[in-house]
């Protein structure tokens, strides 16, 4: 071969090589890999993310001052800004800087955008997400604040002018948080709408109440009877624990209707819903469409729940009010929560934690007032079932006519290419979540407005920035008027003395007609509703009735999600769906249970795991078992009836307790539910077991009998125990099974931290719950909700202390030790004293600092 | 064997622009293009060219992995990305190493064949 041949064959050869060498790898696992370990803008530079520099300065163009933030000991960053814009800007900055990837992962969770970045996996999510329409509604917000809350907006405008100015920094020097890197795409923009967005997201999570599409479907497969016993209108133990102390009245007004003869209704009737169930053709249509509707939204469990409560200074040791506040979320690294202070020159000056997404902050203190929040579980969703004109499916009836649907074209991108269109077909009442059988809409005050119009603006950015900078409780009551989403018991304490408890929102209010021909309002519903006009929405609770108490004489007050008023509050609250009330008999009697309380009792008991419903239901079970065992099941009971009730980690009478119980939940209900052609496992809640243990012993829940039933469960239950952990009963604990998992965000598990033995359950005031269901003894589930953010403000009247804890970190990255450090503190109940100082020389031990300058 | 000088420029080419490019965030791979490239133009046999871009090819990733893993962190975070992708450190760093210097070569190759005729010559 010549040379000049050889040469061609070379050139040839090696060319072809390396097209089909690049082209392979830029689209093979490996070409990800190389991406990857890049070395100048791969995952190693991530590792230079989120971290608390010693003195980063920086010239920021648009500022009107400087700006310095300063890190304390234990990672907190202390904002002082001369003016609001400039703070709010810094929050941003902020929030960029340490927690970028989960903001964005949050929104296109809340926008319905994930398969963009996920694939098919997420398409089911980002359909439904889709309907529900969070993005128009915070659109529409934002709009509205642009007209009518321009200084709140322009707070927004910098909130994301800093986030926006992160982005740029960290992506000009390929230090993007590692998940950008892994799922090789970028951040855009962050807007205003995205912080709404997320606001919206969280209101939505905490009061998308489907109860109301569930016991329907209940209803229809149970009957009246059973449903409405399994089921009660209002929960059985909890009149005496109610938030607003006293029997309901309010501004003096009492519901001028026996309320017992309205909770003893069957409001499943026609004349409540306007539909009959008891025509088995439209039964049957029914049960189907709300199948088609479940399997849309996918049913989530739902064990959230939160414990707030106050004290006033004559029940405290010091003489000064108290507030705590432990909302239970679901536990992630990173965490929910973003802890920061922020002063901004005389105008502001508050601490406490912020949602990544959003500036200001929702639980904390300024040096005045402190509030925390706990959810009101009243329900603010009804479903209508719509009349469809047969000439035209996009027609529906109301009020007389027939009117034309609103329909929107919804585009879902889908990595790796492709797309998914849908339509998303909106009534009057709000969008139909069912593509199959009789469409059922939903109408969420999320989306239907403070004008109940339908055009989804809510004022909540206004209030929470109104409680920021709220110096009395004059202002904080004012403030909370435009809190519209979501609805929330916001416990108060200040310094001058005060405690009080308010719960703003928007309650919807439908006019019934009764039985005996009255007229009443009422809130919510426990049943579709006919969509045809006569049971729409006439309006809302007037801010001043809802409910509320200000320094009560007892003393305290405490909101942990019970029953929010006594059955004579003037508006008849059908659809809600409260805490049983195991929380509320607990922290009632931990409130009552001495004279005076110090700060170190209220961390107490936020840690107190004992279980109000194992009290109530064992000595029963005990009892009914008694002289009919032997051997290890002896020993077993020897346990729990020499407990506490206390649910700890290291105890073994939990253990027996949640399996005994469970084993016993299910053989009440579970064959009954499946001869009734329900296969879902829709158990009443256990206030409702242990009432019919205590009141209806000998009816058909407790086949053979109520003796036999316990003992089996009993038997079972030891025998499933002892397979798991062997027959010596002194070495089983809770914790073995009842673990915590805090899952990343994005559920990998080298992201993730835990499993960790942990103390606490389902019903009790350190809130940690597991199923209840005894296979989980084979395949481990893991608590994955919980006191997302610990907080005890002491309300001195020179100045507050605070003390708080979240189980995570301030960085979301996941190799810098302020990734996980608060995780320990609070999984051993210690706190935090947060620093509260008014100048950046006050904070004696800093770590770090970022000044900001005006360029 | 006395090597022609070019050839020398042609590694510390190949080093430097590799680098460079990489810094510049062009990716390992087109950096690893140009870095071959560079050393293909400059080299005076291909044998040279060879054994140049193979050497420079696994030199100037491995500078800017030392520098990177020098840092603690980015030790920890190697080994994080490492258990998420189920694959041995080192394994992943080898990989990525062999792929440059593969890509590097060929391009080294490629750019010293067509440009043969045109450049200085070992006399």
């Amino acid at each position: 071969m010549s040379r000049s041949r050889r040469s061609v064959v070379i050139l040839a050869a090696s060319l072809v090589l390396l097209i089909v060498l690049l082209g392979g790898l830029l689209s093979s696992p490996i070409g990800l890999l190389i991406y990857l370990m890049d070395p100048a803008s791969g995952v190693l530079e991530s590792s230079n993310y989120g971290l608390i520099p010693a003195k980063h300065v920086e010239r920021i163009p648009g500022l009107s001052g400087t700006v310095k933030i300063v890190f304390d000991k234990d990672g907190l960053p202390h904002i002082f800004a001369s003016t609001e814009e400039d703070a709010f800007y810094a929050v941003g900055y902020l929030h960029a800087w340490f927690r970028l990837w989960q903001m964005d992962i949050q929104r296109r969770l809340a926008s319905g955008t994930l398969s963009e970045i996920l694939g098919e996996d997420t398409l089911k999510n980002d359909i439904f997400m889709r309907i529900v329409g969070l993005r128009r509604s915070a659109e529409a917000t934002v709009e509205w604040m642009k007209v009518n809350e321009p200084d709140v907006y322009k707070l927004l405008e910098a909130y994301s002018r800093g986030v926006n100015d992160v982005i740029g920094k960290l992506e000009a020097t390929h230090r993007l948080p590692l998940m950008f890197k892994l799922l090789e795409y970028t951040p855009e923009p962050w807007t205003p709408v995205d912080s709404i967005l997320w606001a919206k997201y969280m209101a939505w999570s905490l009061t998308n109440f489907w109860e109301p599409l569930a016991y329907s479907y209940l209803r229809i497969k149970l009957g009246s009877n059973d449903t409405n016993l399994l089921w009660p209108v209002h929960p059985y133990y909890a009149d005496n624990v109610t938030v607003m102390p006293g029997d309901g009245e309010i501004n003096g007004k009492r519901i001028d209707v026996d309320p017992y003869y309205l909770r003893s209704l069957d409001w499943f009737g026609e004349w409540a819903t306007g539909i009959n169930y008891d025509d088995p053709k439209v039964a049957d249509a029914l049960a189907a469409a709300i199948e088609e509707a479940l399997k849309v939204i996918d049913d989530p469990p739902r064990s959230i729940g939160s414990n707030d409560w106050a004290v006033a200074p004559s029940r405290s040791v010091e003489g000064v009010a108290m507030m705590s506040d432990d909302p239970h979320l679901s536990l992630n690294m990173p965490s929910v929560w973003f802890a920061v202070h922020i002063k901004a020159g005389e105008s502001l000056d508050v601490i406490g934690v912020t949602l990544p997404g959003v500036p200001f902050v929702i639980i904390g203190a300024n040096r005045h007032i402190s509030w925390g929040l706990t959810n009101t579980q009243i329900g603010v969703m009804d479903f209508y079932v719509e009349k469809i004109n047969p000439n035209n499916p996009l027609q529906y009836w109301h009020k007389g006519a027939w009117r034309d649907m609103e329909q929107i074209k919804e585009v879902i991108r889908i990595k790796g290419g492709g797309e998914k269109v849908i339509y998303v077909n909106v009534t009057v009442h709000g969008p139909i979540i069912n593509s199959e059988g009789i469409p059922i809409s939903f109408r969420w005050t999320g989306n239907a407005g403070f004008k109940n119009d339908g055009g989804g603006v809510t004022r909540e950015a206004l209030a929470i920035y109104q409680v920021n900078k709220a110096r009395n409780l004059n202002e904080f009551i004012e403030a909370l008027r435009y809190w519209d989403v979501p609805s929330q018991n916001f416990m108060y304490a200040d310094i001058y003395g005060n405690i009080a408890v308010i719960e703003p929102g928007l309650f919807p209010l439908h006019r019934v007609e009764l039985p005996t021909g009255e007229e009443i309002l009422v809130v919510g519903s426990r049943s579709l509703l006919n969509g045809t006009g006569d049971y729409d929405w006439v309006g809302y609770i007037p801010y001043e009735d809802v409910p509320h108490a200000i320094n009560p004489e007892r003393g305290f007050l405490a909101a942990p999600n019970q029953m929010s008023v006594g059955p004579y509050y003037p508006y008849f609250i059908l659809g809600a769906w409260w805490d049983p009330g195991s929380r509320g008999q607990r922290i009632f009697a931990d409130l009552t249970s001495k004279p005076t309380f110090t700060a170190q009792d209220m961390m107490s008991f936020q840690a107190d795991t004992f279980d109000w419903y194992a009290s109530m239901a064992l000595p029963i079970m005990i009892d009914a078992v008694e002289s009919e065992v032997s051997g290890v099941y002896r020993e077993a009971l020897d346990i729990v009836k020499t407990w506490d009730y206390r649910m700890d980690k290291d105890e073994a009478a939990p253990l027996i307790w949640w399996a005994w119980f469970s084993i016993l939940n299910d053989k009440m209900y579970r064959d009954y539910l499946l001869e009734h052609g329900i296969k879902r496992a829709y158990y009443p809640s256990h206030d409702t077991t242990i009432w019919l243990m205590r009141n209806m012993n000998n009816s058909k829940w407790f086949k053979p009998s109520f003796k036999k039933i316990v003992y089996d469960s009993l038997i079972e239950a030891i025998d499933k125990l002892a397979k798991k952990f062997g027959e010596d009963i002194t070495k089983w604990k809770w914790g073995d099974v009842h673990k915590l998992y805090i899952r990343h965000l994005s559920m990998l598990d080298p992201l993730s931290r835990g499993p960790y033995p942990e103390d606490g359950g389902d019903d009790v005031l350190m809130s940690a719950p597991i199923p209840w269901d005894i296979n989980i003894l084979d395949n481990p589930r893991y608590v994955g909700t919980g006191p997302s953010w610990r907080i005890v403000a002491v309300m001195y009247r020179d100045g507050p202390k605070i003390y708080g804890v979240y189980p995570g970190g301030q960085s979301g990255n996941p190799v810098y030790e302020y990734y996980d450090n608060y995780i320990d503190l609070w999984l051993n109940y210690k706190y935090i004293e947060l620093a509260f100082p008014t100048t950046p020389e006050e904070l004696g031990n800093t770590i770090g600092m970022i000044v900001l300058e005006a360029g | 064997m006395k090597i022609y000088k070019n050839n020398w420029y042609a590694l510390l080419a190949g080093i430097l622009g590799g680098i460079a490019l990489d810094y510049l965030g062009l990716g390992i791979l087109l950096a690893a293009v140009v870095s071959g490239v560079l050393v293909g133009l400059f080299t005076t046999k291909l044998r040279y060219t060879l054994a140049l871009s193979t050497l420079s090819g696994i030199l100037w990733p491995a500078i800017l992995m030392a520098f990177q893993l020098a840092n603690s962190m980015s030790m920890e975070m190697l080994s994080l990305v490492s258990e998420i992708a189920g694959f041995p450190p080192m394994a992943m760093l080898g990989i990525t190493i062999i792929i440059i210097v593969v890509v590097s070569m060929l391009s080294a190759i490629t750019t010293h064949v067509l440009a043969g005729l045109t450049l200085p010559k070992e006399p």
